[in-house]
């Protein structure tokens, strides 16, 4: 088995936060991406199970 | 060697973890954390009873998110992750959060102060990159 780790799934979201104090509004394009040490976490898991054959 | 799923397959991984949400789900901004033991909330929004349109071109668009008009966030640390999870807190998605582009300065990273509103305009999903 090889560590290789595919394309993780991504999230798009845009935010905007209206702050209390200031009534400023600020906007946010973030991101979201599946942590890459999960994903790495997640194979290492898998490599250490035995399978039958 | 690259692996490439066809659009019906994107859009059927998309749809099958997006219907895992299940009815009033929310989004929840967290600090740092994983899957396994996700990282404290600092801010939910609630998700409509149908959480995501049908995915087309393998994204799926979420439906209207309702603003929270009084976030409490107990903490002054930035977002880290974010999750989407069902109404009962199961976690369904998890991952870390990252500005693409903003139009004020991400030094410091996004800090959610108590009382603040914060909204969520658009929010896009895709289980499959290609």
């Amino acid at each position: 088995m090889n560590n290789l780790v595919g394309q993780p799934a991504e999230l798009h979201m845009t935010i905007q936060v209206t702050r209390k104090d200031t009534g400023k509004v600020e906007e946010y394009q973030l991101v979201g991406q599946c942590a890459q040490e999960e994903a790495e976490a997640l194979g290492a898991k898998q490599a250490e199970e035995p399978k039958e054959d | 060697m690259a692996v490439t799923h066809t659009t019906a397959a994107q859009n059927a991984a998309t749809d099958a973890v997006t219907a895992m949400i299940g009815a009033s789900g929310n989004l929840a901004f967290r600090l740092t954390g994983t899957v396994g033991s996700p990282g404290t909330v600092v801010c939910t929004l609630a998700l409509s009873a149908t959480a995501f349109g049908a995915s087309s071109s393998g994204t799926a668009t979420a439906n209207a998110i309702t603003t929270n008009t009084n976030a409490t966030p107990g903490s002054a640390s930035p977002v880290a992750t974010a999750t989407l999870q069902t109404s009962g807190g199961t976690v369904v998605i998890h991952c870390a959060v990252a500005a693409s582009g903003s139009d004020i300065n991400m030094t410091n990273g996004l800090v959610i102060a108590s009382g603040d509103t914060v909204s969520c305009s658009s929010l896009t999903y895709k289980a499959l990159l290609a």
